[in-house]
């Protein structure tokens, strides 16, 4: 069944030695941020503050609650111990049979509401997470919605949004996201855009909206999708839009048109802090209104591990692995490479013919989402690829420094690629590289493509098994 | 006590000291941001009794070991004015 709402999942991961639950005070200048960034790295618990520095007391952080691939299982409804490919498989399911939400009148989230000049976003513990950050930035696990002017469509994005002041919030959104889009539509026209930004929603909208759903898919018809049955959701106080009536905080206005203010620079996904201190959307908040004893929902980005190499991963190589299969190309597994930021897809795949690398990355740089994995690395269907010790030594074994890597230049770019220089950044200039790092099939197996010296390989299946049976009996503790 | 601010430039080289500039600061106790106009200098003997002002890049590192030292001479108002 379904998690009905943020508190049944942390009650989820508690029960499953997940969480840890913060009982001394602690700073949401900084010391918030750091230990959840130490918790994500160290792939630990994910820690939910009860006592902020400054905060009346049930005002709550909950930190990297599906930084890891074990509670990102959890999150989807699966055994912490699920594989990669069996939360891809939860995760098809779920986006093709997608569910509409169930408007119901009032919820949770509706017992505090503050209006116009009560509006404070400093009520909330926002925290600073990194030193250096553009500012407290109250939402980077949530979903923003806004409407398709055009169309009425609901798009639910997570984008990330900084406090500039009691009512004011910034955020990057780029052109090609689509929110971007509805922004602009609606800039063109001179009118400000509805927004509501719901944060500490049950474990499965706020992956969603982390995904890279197709233009005019609603996230929320998919969130219900992959739980399994429709979310609850209620209108909003003072914009058009749906929130789930369980969410912890919710923050509604209107992004302002023909206005920009700095915003940035953030700890981003890639490991880095890349785009810089810029003009960027304004948001204007009209009403708040959230849960007694709210939660606030936060994930502190950097070098992976983070929700990046959770749930970006799982989305995108959902994706790119659907775009593949569509084209009936031999492949086995696919994997946009969480340890890499994403910026890495790696493929493994039969090899019928000459070529097929090349034919694999272009389909993966044709997706959406693997449009922003640069790199593309083609194996043999003999190398597991979320193992990197093997993906490791079949690049460094098999791809040939030449014959091996195809560079593409004049590609579309993604300006968070931190090798790229700031010209590259700023226009979104790119190069994409192909490893193929499969035996040419033009090689005589017997002469050229040397035996693979590996337990699994080497060794004829009765060895094998006899080892496998009498593992411990050798004295060794495990498999 | 002395207050803590920071600001953001593109270079150290872009900011001048002892002249009043007009910039903009963030008070790090909120990191709310406004205007000012104020006189900035990079050691603390040339301003003793000025806050101290971190200069940051625009990707958010310091430029100095050491924080410079800011005299508010107007404020100037909300940077969403």
């Amino acid at each position: 069944m379904a998690y009905r709402d943020l508190r049944e999942f942390l009650n989820k991961l508690e029960e499953q030695q997940e969480l840890v639950h913060v009982k001394q005070e602690v700073d949401w200048n900084l010391e918030a941020g750091a230990v959840i960034r130490r918790a994500s790295e160290t792939e630990s618990p994910a820690p939910l503050f009860e006592k902020i520095k400054g905060y009346p007391k049930g005002f709550r952080l909950a930190g990297a609650i599906v930084a890891t691939h074990r509670r990102l299982a959890i999150a989807l409804g699966l055994p912490s111990s699920a594989s990669f490919p069996d939360m891809m498989d939860a995760y098809d399911r779920g986006i093709t049979n997608p569910m509409k939400p169930r408007i119901v009148r009032t919820g949770p989230c509706k017992e505090n509401v503050i209006m116009g000049d009560d509006v404070n976003l400093y009520a909330f513990p926002a925290p600073m997470l990194h030193d250096g950050d553009g500012g407290r930035y109250i939402s980077t696990w949530h979903f923003v919605a806004t409407k398709d002017p055009d169309t009425g469509w609901q798009n639910c994005g997570m984008y990330r949004q900084m406090v500039h002041n009691r009512n004011h919030l910034g955020g990057l959104t780029m052109p090609s996201q689509h929110m971007g889009a509805i922004l602009r539509k609606n800039e063109q026209c001179g009118k400000p855009t509805e927004f509501v930004t719901a944060i500490g929603t049950e474990p499965v909208t706020a992956c969603v909206a982390a995904s890279a759903v197709p233009y005019g898919v609603d996230e929320l018809d998919v969130a219900g999708g992959i739980r399994g049955e429709p979310l609850e959701v209620v209108k909003c106080e003072t914009v058009d839009l749906l929130v789930p009536a369980t969410t912890e905080i919710v923050i509604e206005g209107h992004v302002v048109p023909h206005m920009r203010v700095d915003e940035g620079p953030f700890g981003e996904f890639t490991g880095y802090r890349a785009s810089p201190r810029a003009p960027r959307w304004v948001y204007r908040v009209t009403c708040i209104t959230y849960r007694n004893d709210p939660i606030l929902t936060q994930s502190c980005m950097g070098v992976p591990p983070s929700e990046t190499s959770s749930i970006s991963a799982l989305c995108k190589s959902w994706a790119v692995r659907k775009a593949l299969r569509a084209e009936g190309l031999p492949i086995t597994d696919v994997y946009v490479c969480g340890e890499a930021g994403c910026l890495l897809c790696i493929v493994s795949t039969k090899t019928p013919y000459p070529g097929i690398a090349h034919r694999i990355a272009s389909v993966v740089w044709g997706t959406q989402g693997g449009s922003v994995s640069p790199k593309v690395m083609v194996v043999n269907d003999d190398i597991d690829i979320h193992n990197m010790n093997e993906v490791i030594h079949a690049f460094a074994t098999k791809c040939h420094p030449v014959r091996g890597t195809h560079v593409v230049e004049h590609a579309a770019g993604f300006q968070l690629c931190p090798y790229q220089n700031l010209e590259e950044r700023t226009w979104g200039k790119g190069s994409n590289a192909l490893y193929d790092c499969t035996w040419p099939i033009d090689w005589p197996p017997e002469i050229a493509v040397p035996p693979t010296a590996s337990f699994r390989n080497i060794y004829p299946e009765d060895i094998q098994q006899r080892v496998l049976s009498n593992w411990k009996n050798y004295g060794f503790k495990d498999k | 006590m002395a207050k803590v601010y920071d600001t953001f430039v593109e270079r150290l080289s872009d900011l001048e000291e002892n002249k009043e500039t007009e910039l903009v600061i963030r008070d790090c106790e909120t990191y709310e941001a406004r205007r000012v106009n104020a006189v900035l200098v990079s050691s603390k003997d040339k301003l003793p009794e000025g806050d101290m002002l971190w200069v940051r890049a625009l990707r958010g590192q310091k430029l100095t070991k050491e924080p410079w030292l800011i005299r508010i001479t107007a404020e100037l108002g909300s940077i969403l004015d």
